[in-house]
């Protein structure tokens, strides 16, 4: 069918209202003065994320589950440390179970005691898992009740696509997190100031209770710590289904950036080099 | 993104946009609009925003102007719908269906395909009793254009400072102003300008660009092209001060020449955590990174961005930047770091393992 000029014209002057809306300034569109997120490493890790000042700048595998492997020990730390019995001074008993657990250690006996704060601190710095069992038995009543708690937390921190099926970060069935939800985990862990000063500690110390008292020095199992300008923590990991993990939280300046790897090769070069090149983004 | 769709909408309707009223002071007699629009594009959805306006008078029996942007042809009519086809510069194409349902009453509906996606635009008009000033509408729309200039200028001295190269370069940069151009230019040819513009690229040419906007896959030509420098003179230029600047990641992202055969001697097979010289130590980790990243063999580098497979060359000796690299005590406490299991793992396969699945996912992701 054909359409005369006149036709035309009497259609698109009856629609001239509506084109005063199209002169108006777009606000429906999507923001692109923000540079997209891109997978600048991709060799670096399975999965990864660094954030820069807030901003998501470099990211692979960002939602893909992936076992954390002792990076759990902050969600760990976080519950031990709202849980209404938490006290510092608190004598911890190390159980059998806790004396024999497998991976790091600090190389606990059974029947051996230390006060809480000193077991959070080879927890979060040595990444004890004899330490960590011993918390979480001391305060849920055993490890099975401890890991209950878990997902309800991870859920309320946002972390919305991990499961958590051990405290200490061993290699159990479904135990996985991701890259997005371990930042959250990170951000909320910085937040605690009993968790930030002892995740930044390059070395500690502490001393057993009781008979046979005995100091264990031990250093920081995020390699980061005290080697790299401006770390200041968080958590490291590894587990043979885990690969090398670590959630690391840097300052200079006015800057901060955070950086999560999960099934990394190599690890700490390449963090280390990550971090640099991230400030660099921003950095004169 | 922003332009385009902007530009899209006005290349649709500006010529009637366009029938309003053009003296902007003298009041105008006008009739009264109420008018609902709403977009959805790209996945996003806006929800309807509606509108009382005032056009002129008359205004229908006026001839519209054409938009140099966009044409129509093939108008057709259905009863009391008209249906044309549209053809803009850019490539968009579309329909746009105009019916009359009443005297008072007129609706229409877009679909445009432009080069970032679909997009479907839905407007409805209805005209209201009594009369308007014209003038008033033209004065308000002006303060709007002139607000959302303003926004745009100030997101492109944004995207400029942080060199968002797809605002200036192809076919879709919507940053045309001097001001935001030369800012782009300044920060280029820096060495940390430099040093952003060539990941971009790299990026974008490396396995996982696919996501990448494709002003990305010749930013560093493109961007000489725009400023008028040479860029590998730019980057040599760079690279024989950044060791001396000790700007590490620079020299061992953009100076695999330079910088390669100093990691294979210094940091191949190094571990993090074993004394290496000090002057290494930051360089180092920035190799390591470097070969892990897209300055990898065969990453985009240069003016004419080509590769130069034998500058990032293979480390394979095992710790900083090697491929078989192991780090497996970092603190040499001889237990495994943290969380190990009681068999010592071959952390290498498992690794290995694991971002071969992920590979495969990220493949089957961008492979949508």
């Amino acid at each position: 069918m054909s359409s005369t000029p006149g036709t035309r014209r009497r259609f698109v002057g009856g629609l001239a209202s509506l084109g005063a809306l199209a002169r108006a300034p777009c606000a429906f569109a999507a923001d692109t003065s923000a540079p997209p997120v891109f997978d600048a490493y991709p060799a670096a890790a399975a999965s990864y994320a660094v954030v820069v000042d807030g901003r998501l700048t470099w990211a692979r595998a960002l939602d893909e589950p992936r076992p954390p492997a002792s990076v759990t020990k902050l969600l760990t730390a976080i519950l031990l440390l709202e849980d209404p019995r938490w006290d510092e001074s608190a004598r911890i008993v190390v159980s059998r179970r806790a004396a024999t657990v497998e991976g790091s250690q600090l190389g606990l006996r059974a029947g051996e005691a230390l006060s809480a704060g000193d077991a959070l601190t080879a927890l979060l710095v040595r990444s004890a898992n004899d330490a960590c069992i011993a918390l979480t038995e001391h305060f849920a009543g055993s490890v099975e009740k401890f890991v209950a708690r878990m997902d309800p937390r991870a859920t309320a921190l946002g972390m919305t696509r991990s499961h958590f099926g051990d405290p200490c970060g061993l290699d159990v069935p479904g135990h996985r997190s991701t890259a997005r939800d371990l930042l959250r985990l990170g951000e909320a862990a910085l937040q605690r100031p009993q968790i930030a000063t002892r995740a930044r500690l390059p070395r500690a110390a502490l001393r057993t209770l009781g008979d046979g008292a005995r100091r264990i020095e031990f250093v920081n199992g995020n390699a980061l710590v005290g080697r790299t300008a401006g770390v200041i923590g968080m958590k490291s990991g590894y587990t043979s289904r885990a690969g090398k993990c670590v959630v690391a939280v840097a300052e200079r300046g006015a800057h901060r950036v955070w950086l999560v790897m999960l099934g990394a090769e190599e690890r700490w070069w390449t963090a280390a080099g990550m971090i640099d090149a991230a400030f660099t983004t921003v950095t004169p | 993104m922003k332009h385009r769709i902007r530009t899209l909408v006005l290349a649709a309707l500006l010529p009637l946009a366009l029938a309003q009223v053009s003296v902007a002071q003298a009041p105008t007699p006008g009739e009264r609009w109420r008018t609902t629009m709403s977009m959805e594009a790209m996945g996003m959805k806006m929800p309807g925003m509606t509108q009382e306006i005032c056009t002129p008078k008359g205004a229908a029996d006026e001839p519209p102007p054409t938009n140099p942007d966009c044409t129509q042809s093939n108008v057709r009519r259905r009863g009391n719908t008209m249906v044309m086809d549209m053809v803009c510069n850019d490539g968009t194409t579309g329909t746009m269906e105009m019916t009359q349902e009443s005297p008072t009453k007129w609706s229409s509906k877009m679909l445009a395909n432009t080069k970032e996606g679909q997009m479907t635009m839905l407007m409805r008009s209805e005209k209201l009793p009594g009369e308007c000033d014209a003038s008033e509408m033209e004065r308000k729309m002006n303060k709007m254009i002139a607000a959302g200039n303003a926004q745009q200028a100030k997101a492109c001295m944004e995207s400029a400072r942080g060199l968002n190269a797809q605002m200036f370069i192809g076919a879709a940069a919507g940053c045309k102003d001097k001001a935001s151009i030369d800012t782009f230019c300044g920060q280029a040819k820096t060495m940390k300008g430099y040093n952003t513009i060539a990941r971009q690229q790299r990026m974008s040419t490396g396995p996982y660009g696919a996501n990448a906007p494709p002003a990305y896959r010749t930013v560093i030509a493109d961007s000489g092209k725009l400023c008028g420098f040479a860029p590998e003179t730019v980057r040599k230029q760079h690279c024989s001060t950044a060791q001396g600047k000790k700007e590490w990641t620079f020299f061992a992202e953009e100076c695999p020449e330079l910088a390669n055969p100093i990691g294979q001697r210094e940091c191949a097979g190094r571990d993090f955590t074993t004394p290496v010289a000090p002057a290494f130590t930051d360089f180092c980790s920035a190799w390591s990174s470097a070969q892990r990243g897209n300055a990898a063999p065969g990453a985009a580098r240069g003016s004419d961005g080509q590769s130069d497979a034998s500058a990032a060359g293979g480390a394979n000796g095992g710790g900083a930047g090697g491929s078989g690299s192991n780090v497996q005590k970092p603190d040499g406490s001889g237990t495994a770091e943290d969380g190990a299991q009681g068999a010592k793992p071959k952390a290498t396969d498992a690794a290995r393992e694991a971002m071969k699945k992920g590979t495969d996912a990220l493949k089957g992701l961008f492979g949508r």
